[in-house]
């Protein structure tokens, strides 16, 4: 894995939020109270010198794991974000994601409905899935969240997408180029709080945070940072080993985001 | 470390995704479980394994065999690390072609060595592009010297042939290299080929590290790209990038097209504030007055200022055909505007066409009248503010510079 | 100390809010330190999935003092209800 320059990464990141909230009238992001999202809001008070300046959204299906609770809590007194909890259902006659995908779209859905939010900040990385390489900074939703990733606009230079109609939004990632383990560089080096699930206890740790169903602790007797780093700078495997999902078949992740499950 | 951006362009059939999964495999930059994915996809597929399946992640483009977007990719090398923006090769899909190419450090063209595949005007194009988008390198990669007995006439008669059309299109003969490979064999990759003695030049890797350290110099005076503003605990600061020169905290500056002077009473880089920032860095900035920088404007020391005009000349590249109304986009502002072709410029020659020539997928002299006076830079002095895009009702219609 | 022991037969009996909030007011003074999910299959294929997994509690020394459920009932709706375990601390292990 490369360990890529954080000065360069954090002015791409810094520029992107920047341009979001100066071209949307009405900015949300989303957060799992994960490694990656987390880095986004410290890279938000970078951003905005000292505070989130938009609604950060929570999509909540009740079964995320007791500390990820705690966390939420904590952390949304510490820097006062402006926090919206969205209640998922759990259906699972849905299909085999009965506790995300469509569930937590729908709850989504209802919500930029409320609230007319114009872009959402979505703290996906490139390298996290053969998929996810192919997104942009900025990328059009329809009403129905459907993304054509067949025609995708062209991003050059600054002039990042403007929305495809009136009810439709924009995905912003700003962490697009971020690989894992400059995340964690990141969190080393700005001392962003995480959650205590990703360090080692009883020899495992979880290396991507999801709720409790999905999620399944890797081997690992990283128990802080440094651990974490150096694990990852010897790692072979995927940061998604012991996400479920992904051992679904093929095409599954693609169809999920066309359906607007980030 | 610092990421080299890398565009490859070329034909999809000349092996640019062999080329890529090679480059993966042979730097171990990429993960087991991506392999085994791969495998496991040719198998279900009934082809043999190639290492373009690492890169293709949507299903459409594993059963048709076509990349269909951007793929960015990172490989590392001896301690330096690149990122390789592969570009589709059809030509409908040029719109995406010119996404790519806008990130890149230097560019690796790829032209197949056999006899019905070889240079293409989309080649021609390609390079013709990533010229005007500011690339001024390029490591040519003859690829599939396999299927051809590693015949070194057939290397030179390409090479003879491209340093003839790059130095048409302005290409220093110095900021070229030429480099005969085997991406399926893995000739000339990382390490030197036995099967091409005949080559003495570096491998494709070794070129590549090369062409990463020749940064570019930055002696220019100050320009500083305006993005906005945000309110802080400071009041309202200035937001932007500092796209050349320094700036430090207590200078005077002018803004335009404004045209105002302002000093500058702090410096925040990151969040943090700084005595003062450089070529890159993002920046907010507290004016020692009022609000006098908007959101596209050009800050600079006053001494040497940006152009501020509502007339430009530029060279253009439509994709779609310009109809209804034109405007331009630059630096984060759109301005309405007249659009008048001059001339019209073979790409594949680099000659003139008649003047009601196709201009969609050529190149064009236009004279571009805005609504607004604003300010700018010739491309050939500040790249970065010297390009526009174009849009048509609405609609990506092209790119331009500004001459 | 505390024992929550009429709490937790109450949210098994009817996971509603209103047994779920009570089990929550006691959990700081009880017990009951950690605990562990056990989901009855790795997919919630249906209803009865759901109902049949179970969070385990436990004491700070890894005892077993019961099981409550994973979901609540808000009216018609089931939803997840992990959030009232907050404070407590994961001990899951998969092969």
């Amino acid at each position: 894995m490369i360990e890529q320059d954080l000065k360069q990464l954090q002015e791409r990141s810094i520029y992107i939020m920047r341009e979001a909230k100066e071209k949307f009238g009405n900015v949300a992001a989303l957060w799992s109270m994960g490694k990656d999202s987390t880095a986004m809001l410290a890279l938000a008070r970078k951003a905005f010198l000292g505070k989130v300046p938009f609604p950060i959204i929570h999509i909540d299906n009740g079964i995320d794991f007791p500390e990820t609770y705690k966390f939420r809590q904590e952390l949304a007194k510490k820097w006062k974000l402006d926090l919206i909890v969205a209640e998922s259902e759990i259906k699972p006659e849905l299909s085999g994601y009965s506790c995300c995908g469509e569930n937590k779209t729908i709850a989504l859905k209802k919500l930029m409905k409320e609230r007319g939010f114009d872009a959402l900040i979505v703290s996906i990385r490139r390298d996290e899935h053969g998929i996810r390489a192919k997104e942009r900074y900025m990328s059009p939703r329809n009403r129905d969240f459907k993304w054509n990733y067949k025609e995708q606009p062209a991003e050059l230079w600054n002039d990042y997408s403007s929305k495809l109609d009136d009810k439709g939004h924009i995905r912003v990632h700003p962490l697009l180029d971020w690989n894992e383990i400059d995340i964690w560089n990141f969190t080393k080096r700005e001392k962003v709080p995480i959650n205590p699930l990703y360090k080692s206890k009883n020899g495992y740790r979880y290396r991507s945070l999801g709720c409790t169903h999905c999620t399944s602790p890797v081997k690992s007797n990283a128990k802080g940072i440094d651990g974490i780093i150096n694990e990852l700078r010897s790692t072979k495997t995927e940061e998604r080993a012991g996400r479920d999902q992904d051992k679904e078949k093929e095409y599954v992740m693609e169809k999920l985001r066309a359906l607007g499950y980030m | 470390m610092l990421i080299t951006r890398v565009t490859l362009l070329g034909n999809k059939d000349h092996g640019k995704s062999t080329l890529i999964g090679s480059m993966l495999m042979l730097t171990k930059s990429v993960t087991k479980e991506r392999i085994a994915e791969a495998e496991r996809t040719s198998k279900a597929l009934g082809r043999k394994f190639e290492p373009g399946f690492i890169l293709d992640s949507f299903s459409e483009e594993r059963e048709g065999g076509l990349t269909i977007d951007t793929t960015r990719v990172q490989v590392k090398h001896k301690g330096a690390a690149f990122e390789l923006i592969d570009v589709p090769g059809h030509e409908e899909l040029i719109q995406n072609m010119i996404s790519g190419a806008s990130y890149a450090g230097f560019a690796i063209l790829i032209i197949s060595a056999m006899e019905n595949e070889g240079i293409t005007q989309q080649t021609k194009r390609h390079l013709f592009l990533a010229k005007m988008l500011g690339v001024t390198r390029v490591i040519i990669a003859v690829n599939k010297m396999d299927a051809i007995g590693y015949s070194r006439k057939a290397f030179d008669d390409i090479k003879e042939e491209m340093l003839r059309f790059l130095g048409r299109i302005g290409f220093d003969r110095d900021s070229v290299s030429f480099i005969p490979v085997s991406a399926y064999n893995y000739d000339n990759i990382l390490a030197r080929s036995k099967r091409m003695p005949w080559y003495t030049g570096e491998p494709l890797m070794q070129s590549m590290l090369q062409f990463s350290k020749q940064r570019e110099k930055d002696g220019k005076s100050l320009r500083i790209s305006v993005q906005g503003s945000i309110e802080s605990g400071n009041g309202t600061l200035v937001t932007g990038k500092v796209i050349s020169g320094k700036v430090s905290k207590g200078d005077t500056v002018a803004s335009f097209p404004e045209g105002r002077s302002f000093r500058i009473e702090s410096i925040y880089v990151k969040g943090r504030q700084k005595p003062s920032a450089g070529k890159g860095d993002d920046i907010a900035i507290k004016p020692g007055s009022g609000p006098v920088s908007r959101r596209g404007s050009i800050i600079c020391s006053g001494r040497q200022k940006p152009l501020v005009s509502d007339r430009l000349s530029g060279t253009v590249f439509f994709v779609r055909e310009p109809a209804g109304k034109a405007s331009i986009r630059y630096n984060g502002i759109e301005l309405a505007a007249d659009i008048i072709v001059h001339k019209v410029i073979d790409i594949a020659t680099g000659g003139s066409l008649q003047k009601n020539s196709e201009i969609v997928l050529n190149a064009a002299k236009a004279s571009i009248t805005s609504r607004k006076k604003f300010a700018f830079e010739k491309f050939n002095e500040y790249p970065e503010l010297g390009r526009f895009t174009l849009y048509s009702n609405g609609t990506f219609a092209g790119i331009g510079i500004i001459d | 100390m505390a024992k929550a022991n009429k709490e937790i037969s109450e949210v098994n009996k009817d996971p509603n809010e209103k047994n779920w909030k009570r089990f929550y007011a006691l959990l700081a003074k009880s017990p009951i330190k950690q605990y562990r999910v056990v989901y009855r299959s790795r997919k919630l294929k249906n209803r009865q999935d759901l109902y049949s997994s179970v969070v385990e509690l436990f004491d700070a020394k890894g005892r077993l003092i019961g099981t409550v459920p994973i979901y609540e009932k808000k009216g018609k709706k089931i939803r997840g209800a992990t959030k009232y375990l907050t404070g407590l601390s994961n001990i899951n292990r998969y092969e």
